[in-house]
């Protein structure tokens, strides 16, 4: 009960103050929205991710008449652009696509043994297409990946973060807590992965990992080298919080007391850094979402079937393809809208984290 | 500038109908209500009240100073020279800020730009308001300094704020305050943050100075002390408004109101009750002790105490007094083992204890406990009362179950004079009265023998340091606590302290009984300190 009150109290400051940056509160609200978007991706999508139909279908039109919601894919003319020799495509000949709530599909996984054969909003007939954001190089639907890929992208970076945070935590506090020897090569080890030059590491593991290797090794591997090249910054931050926080009157006052550095860790500093904590969690998400979807544009991105953002732009390095389909772009829509929303939720946690 | 000959009758600045507003989150909050007063010519108003009361939020508003949460209310007027002060009007305020009104802050560590050298910094105020060329400009700088009297005026216009002492900082914003020849100096706290004697010596030449050129003054304080020295009216204020005024002698001698009355006897006077500590065992004995803080890279070892004696009987309180860097903390943490001790010995109730590890210290800690200068950072802001004066329970594993340490933890509450319906809240929601008395309450809930406190009172309210001090004279008897108490201030340590020590550079110059050590000082020392402290000017 005691323990209940604490963080209550604690959080409803928190709260409070956070709630007056609507930025903020937009960002927090987006997130809902991806939390849900992580549960429920493949049933709010469309379009089975992996169906193949035709290639670099452009967006359809959506539109609404007495029956309901419809769409309308752009069909080819017969004639070719007298430039590119590209079929030239229109939507005057094309027929209405129904869509309905609760359309039927394929039965598909939701999650772990969940099994559905129907999606939120799609086509009202098995076999019918509707691409909001046009269809890639396969012909799949971009809009129902980029959903379905939410999970893999967001989940990847949720573990990179939690795991530098842990060990930057610990090896921070461990650092600005012991001092000394310890804290002098741990700092050097922090030294040395700063100053790692990443992006050549990145690319020859892009090249040396053999293209058999599994999906989840791969994965695997991925995380691994992006967790032990990210720690090192937020221990540094710890460290120089640690230092100031072990200097203060009320850990000189538990010393005085008696305390054993344990519990003036668990008790003093760990409480207060927290906040930090929760903080650099926040913004470094975004960090790593941004970096995953780079490194699939460099080729450094998890292998199908999973699918993730930085998988799906790999397919825009063919930068020939851009010029004549931009929407094939459209999957930097998804990381653009969730890093704005963590730096927006960071920035306003940031604000309010210290009500004291 | 050549000012209008005031008329008959017309005062030199007169503030109408003050009232300012702050806009907070959720309201708005009045720190002032209609506030009216004036000044004359080459006198001396000294605006009095506890922190909160709103005097410095009046000084500001007469500069026009405010910032832009705060609402300067309609009716509002200052009147200077018989003229309406643009106080509203940032631009036009400029014009007469440092030029007409000039202000000294509490703090001369950050109001100085240590990226400047002092020269350049009295330039730039003489310039500001007046095209001077810069030779004639730092003529007038060197002649300010020296108006000041700054040792070396010369070589002081090249060095920089960091090389300067607080008082000589001081020295150079009151120089910087005078370059357009004010008619009215605003001095809010401008002593605070020095040393006793260094406080007497700049309120010395602020009267000097305020004699020389005919100087309006409005001081602000806290410390009647120099109010009764320097002021030549009083006015009192509390919770925005001015409850009284008048001339000082008079207000301070027969005051009308209740609030002047308790501010007045909120001073610390008189000595402490003598105990009976005859035969009793010393609880703390330490016997040349020494303390050198090594030096970093090239610079060299840094001797904070030297040969120092120190002895603590049950039930008796022992004061240190000595200025900033006297040593006096450096020494109650290392006799407490918070910090380390290079040579000497220290025994705590016959253990000596100058080697001992934090662990094997662990034992002894309930024994002696601390109360520490800071009442804002000396107490974890993410543990409620309950957890923070329970911990040394916990730690110690006093009382067996939860119920009986709650007890504990609301007899100590009790003791400290502090209500019990608080031990869910957050030291946030205290003030640092209040916080200072949760200090206390944490230490004395071990029941230890030895309190170290360190300058418990220093940053708080004259009436909340009288009952604090109150609190602690209850507790040494009813718990026969023995007190190691550090403080600046000889008229605190005077009403609780049997025994005083007296600091220097490390070293002690004197101790022995309160009284002997006050009324017959041995040395120059002592004389000086103890004139600064209690001396009444003109008197």
């Amino acid at each position: 009960m005691k323990h209940g009150e604490k963080t209550e109290t604690y959080g409803r400051l928190v709260w409070r103050r956070f709630r007056r940056s609507w930025l903020g509160m937009a960002g927090f609200a987006v997130l809902i929205g991806l939390a849900i978007v992580v549960l429920l991706g493949p049933f709010l999508a469309p379009m089975n991710p992996d169906a193949r139909l035709t290639s670099y279908q452009p967006p359809s039109r959506i539109g609404f008449d007495a029956q309901g919601l419809f769409a309308l894919n752009a069909m080819p003319t017969g004639q070719d652009d007298p430039v590119t020799l590209q079929p030239l495509l229109s939507i005057s000949n094309a027929a209405k696509v129904r869509l309905t709530i609760l359309a039927p599909a394929e039965p598909y996984r939701l999650l772990g043994p969940v099994v559905l054969n129907r999606r939120l909003i799609g086509p009202a007939h098995l076999g019918e297409r509707v691409h909001l954001m046009g269809a890639d190089r396969f012909g799949r639907d971009i809009f129902s990946r980029g959903l379905v890929a939410t999970r893999v992208s967001l989940l990847l970076a949720l573990t990179v973060v939690s795991l530098t945070t842990v060990v930057g935590l610990l090896v921070g506090a461990t650092a600005g807590y012991m001092g000394g020897a310890v804290d002098r090569w741990l700092q050097r080890l922090v030294d040395v992965l700063l100053a790692f030059p990443q992006l050549p590491l990145y690319l020859t593991l892009g090249a040396l990992i053999p293209v058999t290797v599994s999906s989840g090794l791969f994965v695997t591997i991925l995380i691994a080298t992006l967790s032990v090249l990210g720690w090192a910054g937020l221990s540094r931050e710890i460290r120089g919080k640690t230092l100031m926080l072990a200097r203060m009157d009320y850990v000189r006052a538990a010393i005085a007391m008696g305390a054993d550095d344990r519990r003036i860790i668990l008790h003093h500093i760990a409480p207060n850094l927290m906040s930090h904590v929760l903080v650099s969690f926040t913004l470094s998400l975004p960090t790593i979402v941004l970096l995953e979807s780079f490194l699939g544009f460099l080729g450094l991105a998890v292998k199908p079937p999973m699918i993730s953002w930085g998988l799906m732009l790999q397919d825009v390095s063919g930068y020939s393809a851009i010029g004549s389909y931009p929407f094939i772009l459209s999957p930097v829509i998804f990381v653009f809208v969730t890093v704005f929303a963590f730096n927006a939720v960071g920035d306003a946690l940031r604000d309010a984290v210290d009500p004291y | 500038m050549t000012p209008s000959i005031p008329t008959e009758g017309q005062h030199l600045l007169e503030a109408c109908d003050i009232a300012v507003a702050f806009s907070i989150e959720g309201g708005t909050v009045e720190a002032v209500r209609g506030v009216n007063f004036h000044i004359d010519r080459g006198e001396t108003l000294a605006l009095v009240g506890e922190s909160g009361s709103g005097k410095s939020v009046t000084a500001r508003a007469l500069m026009g100073l405010l910032g832009r949460k705060a609402r300067l209310a309609p009716q509002a007027r200052v009147i200077l020279n018989g003229q309406d002060l643009p106080v509203r009007d940032d631009r036009r305020m400029r014009g007469v800020r440092g030029r007409t009104i000039a202000m000294v802050f509490q703090e001369p560590m950050s109001s100085l730009n240590p990226m400047h050298s002092i020269g350049a910094q009295i330039v730039e105020a003489i310039q500001a308001h007046a095209r001077t060329p810069r030779r004639e400009a730092l003529a007038r700088a060197h002649e300010l300094l020296a108006e000041v009297r700054l040792p070396n005026p010369e070589a002081l216009l090249d060095r920089y704020p960091h090389e300067l002492s607080g008082g000589q900082r001081q020295r150079v914003m009151i120089a910087m305050a005078l370059s357009n020849r004010p008619a009215l100096l605003i001095a809010d706290e401008p002593t605070t943050a020095l040393d006793v004697r260094v406080q007497a010596e700049i309120l010395e030449l602020i009267k000097d100075l305020q004699k020389r050129y005919d100087l309006a003054v409005l001081l602000i304080t806290h410390d009647l002390t120099v109010v009764r020295s320097y002021a030549d009216r009083i006015a009192v204020m509390r919770q925005g408004l001015i409850v009284e005024t008048g001339p000082t002698a008079a207000v301070l001698d027969a005051p009308t109101h209740p609030y002047t009355l308790q501010l007045r006897d909120a001073e610390p006077s008189g000595y402490a009750e003598a105990v009976d500590v005859e035969g009793q065992a010393a609880i703390l004995e330490a016997r040349g002790v020494r303390i050198v803080y090594p030096g970093r890279g090239k610079s060299p070892p840094f001797v904070a105490v030297e040969e120092a004696h120190v002895t603590v009987r049950r039930g008796e309180a022992v004061g240190i007094v000595g200025e900033s860097g006297s040593g006096k903390t450096s020494l109650a943490l290392a006799l407490t083992r918070l910090a380390p001790i290079t040579a000497g010995e220290v025994s705590f109730d016959g253990t000596r204890i100058e080697a001992l590890t934090r662990r094997e210290m662990r034992p002894l800690r309930t024994r002696m406990q601390i109360v520490l200068q800071d009442p804002f950072s000396s107490l974890n802001p993410r543990l409620s009362v309950q957890a923070l004066i329970a911990e040394g329970l916990i730690v110690n594993g006093i009382g067996r179950t939860a119920s009986e340490r709650l007890d504990k933890v609301r007899q100590a509450l009790s003791d400290a004079g502090m209500r019990q319906d608080i031990l869910h809240r957050f030291p946030h929601e205290f003030s640092g009265g209040q916080r200072q008395r949760l200090s206390i309450a944490r230490a004395i809930a071990v029941e230890p023998e030895l309190l170290v406190l360190d300058e418990p009172t220093s940053a708080l309210d004259l009436s909340v340091q009288a009952k604090i001090l109150e609190t602690l004279k209850d507790l040494q008897k009813r718990r026969s606590l023995g007190y190691l108490f550090i403080s600046h201030d000889l008229r605190v340590v005077r009403s609780l302290c049997q025994r005083i020590i007296v600091m220097r550079d490390g070293a002690i110059v004197e101790s022995g009984p309160t009284r002997q050590v006050l009324e017959n000082p041995q040395s120059d020392y002592t004389a000086r300190l103890v004139k600064a402290a209690f001396q009444v000017r003109g008197a």
